[in-house]
């Protein structure tokens, strides 16, 4: 039999015994996904508002019941005064208030420009954006629509200057538990695929085994390859369920190829890998090798456009990400899942992808040989 | 005559500053069980390490199994048996898969691995504890699976770094018996060991300290070329016995054996003539020729080397 063979069936042994890796294995990818698919919804719905009305015309009782009817709002009671606004706010019951000046109703009737004013809690940046931007389209619509009811009342005609009609597609409904859930493939992957092979390695060192293969005729390509294929599977095994839960459990579409995405998986996989190699020649015990793992994983979330969007980066950190394997195969899942993208869409990813893997495959074995013997 | 299995030339290995291996110039024959004998840290594990092909010589050279250490390390290997100081065998994989997964890394081939595994474990006696996982055995059941799995591949050549550090003395003794089956089979055997009595169940010995030879030979070369000899003496007041005895220039060690002393006298001097003078009549009550063994000869070869150290330095 071939070596590396000898060493993989082996290493499946100590897997199938190692119940609590195993069940890691499989749990992580599911609570993972439960977590972030859920969880985490960067729109804001739902923000609790109270309406400070100052006018009490049907004008001012029109616009809360409209804000109302966005669902990003919930009118959660009636304030007097921005004392109370403020009291509301710290307590928590509220994050937006609605502040509508006395006269309201009146300036709209007599076709002069009306003040509104929404304060809004901005300890919490998201919830301004989404607030704000919602309130203001409400406000711009509403003026068009009493300006071209006054037109026409006036004779001009029935018509608006200018109608933007915005089409969103490949994720109409704008939930972010499509992007998140795609992209928590490559997260899933990165964090998995690099501790476990960095702490298989540290774990043979650790035992003194590492020693006993050092003086047999194995050699340390043919230890790495046995050490690795049994993961390649696992974290295709791990793909797949992602995949699956997303699929059915969120209704994630997958447009595009899944032979693709597969094949391309290989080299992100062998990337992750190589990292975890080269942590394993650094870490002397498993628990070094979990903590290095940790590290690393914490600039993939952050850096790789998995919560923040790239283009929102500063240069430094564009720069940072486009060095991490996970930046490229994010793009490469959305854009293949979400978008129906062919190869030849993604072939600028998958070159990053190749790059990053051949220098890590150089500096790894460099670090290998020095090491190991 | 045929090539001895292992020969060396002038091995040394520096790390940095520090010199551990020195000079080490051996010739171990087939068939024959070897033993390293020094204290810790004198340089017996590296030079294993260099002989196995897994270092580097800094300088010197040397042939194993009639392969060049520099060259074709990696035919060495394939051609020797290792077992380290720890026990480093899959704790979580049981007896015959341990067995199994080196005879898959020493490509012992197929149609004969099964027969092989059968043979080894009859041979080590593990026949029934085949299925138990190697980690839930106790010390000396432990040693014996690492000694099957390094001999799985029937290697000419066998290492043992500290074989029986740990295991009981029955244990030992068993152990004892298979290498020297091993050995009569036609498989050379090095070995390193702290254990005095076990350097006398060698064929041969070499006396390794601060990383130079000291000595090689049989057991009873070494002890003889020391020129040592021994009595055991029934003294009044042994702690006062021994002080005044260490104080004589023709005292090699005095040591205390429950009630009595061991004294040890160099050059050949009468030890019964030592205790007299030095004692008096009345003081010693009885004595009775003792043997002098390599433990007296290694006592005495590393203080004779320390003292001339310190004296140089």
């Amino acid at each position: 039999m071939w070596r590396p063979l000898v060493i993989a069936w082996k290493e499946l042994l100590q897997l199938r015994r190692d119940r609590l890796t195993l069940a890691m294995m499989v749990m992580i990818p599911v609570i993972q996904l439960l977590l972030f698919g859920y969880a985490v919804d960067t729109d804001v719905r739902h923000a609790p508002t109270v309406v400070y009305d100052q006018d009490q015309s049907t004008a001012s009782r029109d616009f809360a019941q409209r804000l109302q009817a966005t669902g990003f709002y919930d009118l959660v009671g009636q304030v007097n005064g921005y004392d109370e606004i403020e009291r509301a706010m710290r307590q928590g019951k509220a994050r937006v208030a609605l502040v509508v000046p006395p006269g309201y109703g009146a300036e709209l009737v007599r076709g002069r420009p009306a003040r509104l004013q929404l304060v809004i809690d901005g300890s919490d940046p998201l919830t301004v954006a989404s607030a704000t931007n919602t309130a203001a389209g409400l406000a711009l619509a509403r003026s068009s629509e009493l300006l071209v009811g006054r037109l026409s009342a006036s004779g001009i005609g029935n018509f608006q200057p200018i109608q933007l009609e915005t089409a969103t597609w490949y994720n109409p409904e704008l939930r972010t538990a499509v992007y998140i859930v795609a992209g928590l493939v490559g997260v899933i992957l990165t964090m998995t695929m690099v501790m476990f092979t960095s702490m298989g390695i540290a774990r043979e060192r650790e035992r003194g085994t590492l020693e006993q293969l050092i003086v047999s005729p194995v050699r340390p390509i043919e230890l790495v390859l046995g050490k690795i294929v049994p993961y390649i599977g696992i974290g295709y095994v791990q793909m797949t369920l992602i995949l699956a839960i997303g699929t059915f459990g969120f209704g994630v579409p997958i447009q595009g190829s899944l032979a693709l995405l597969y094949a391309l998986a290989f080299v992100f996989i062998s990337a992750n890998l190589a990292v975890g190699l080269m942590f394993s020649t650094v870490a002397q015990t498993q628990q070094q090798a979990m903590q290095m793992s940790f590290f690393f994983l914490l600039p993939n979330i952050l850096l790789s456009g998995f919560m923040f969007p790239f283009e929102g980066m500063p240069k430094p950190a564009q720069f940072m990400s486009n060095l991490l394997p996970l930046t490229h195969f994010l793009r490469i899942v959305r854009a293949i899942t979400l978008r129906g993208s062919g190869f030849e869409d993604v072939r600028g990813e998958l070159v990053w992808l190749a790059c990053i893997l051949g220098v890590l495959l150089v500096v790894t074995s460099v670090r290998f040989k020095k090491k190991l013997i | 005559m045929t090539e001895p299995v292992i020969v060396t030339h002038g091995l040394s290995r520096r790390f940095g500053q520090l010199v551990a291996v020195q000079d080490v110039s051996l010739e171990v024959k087939s068939g024959e069980i070897f033993g390293v004998l020094g204290p810790n840290g004198a340089g017996k594990s590296t030079t294993i390490r260099m002989l196995c092909g897994i270092l580097d010589p800094s300088s010197g050279d040397g042939r194993v199994v009639g392969l060049d250490i520099r060259r074709d390390a990696e035919r060495i290997k394939q051609r020797i048996g290792y077992m380290t100081q720890r026990f480093s065998l899959y704790e979580d994989l049981s007896v015959e898969e341990n067995l199994r997964f080196y005879a898959g890394i020493y490509g012992v081939p197929r149609r004969h691995r099964r027969a092989r595994i059968e043979q080894v474990l009859e041979a080590t006696g593990l026949v029934d504890r085949r299925r138990q996982l190697a980690g839930t055995l106790s010390g000396g059941w432990k040693q014996r699976v690492a000694l099957a799995s390094a001999t799985i591949h029937e290697p000419p050549l066998l290492f043992l770094d500290e074989p029986t550090a740990g295991v009981d003395p029955v244990s030992r003794r068993e152990f004892w018996d298979r290498i020297h089956r091993l050995a009569a089979e036609g498989t050379t055997v090095l070995l390193t060991t702290h254990y005095m009595d076990e350097a006398e169940r060698c064929h041969r010995l070499a006396f390794i300290f601060r990383g130079r030879v000291l000595d090689v030979g049989t057991p009873d070369e070494v002890v003889a070329r020391r020129n040592l000899r021994g009595i055991e003496l029934e003294v009044e007041d042994a702690s006062r016995g021994a002080e005044l005895l260490r104080a004589d220039g023709d005292t090699d060690e005095v040591a205390h054996f429950g009630n009595v002393l061991r004294l040890v006298t160099r050059g050949g001097v009468d030890p019964e003539l030592v205790a007299r003078r030095v004692l008096g009549e009345g003081v010693l009550k009885g004595s009775r020729p003792a043997r002098v063994g390599v433990e007296d000869a290694f006592v005495s070869m590393v203080r004779t080397d320390a003292g001339v150290g310190m004296g140089a330095g």
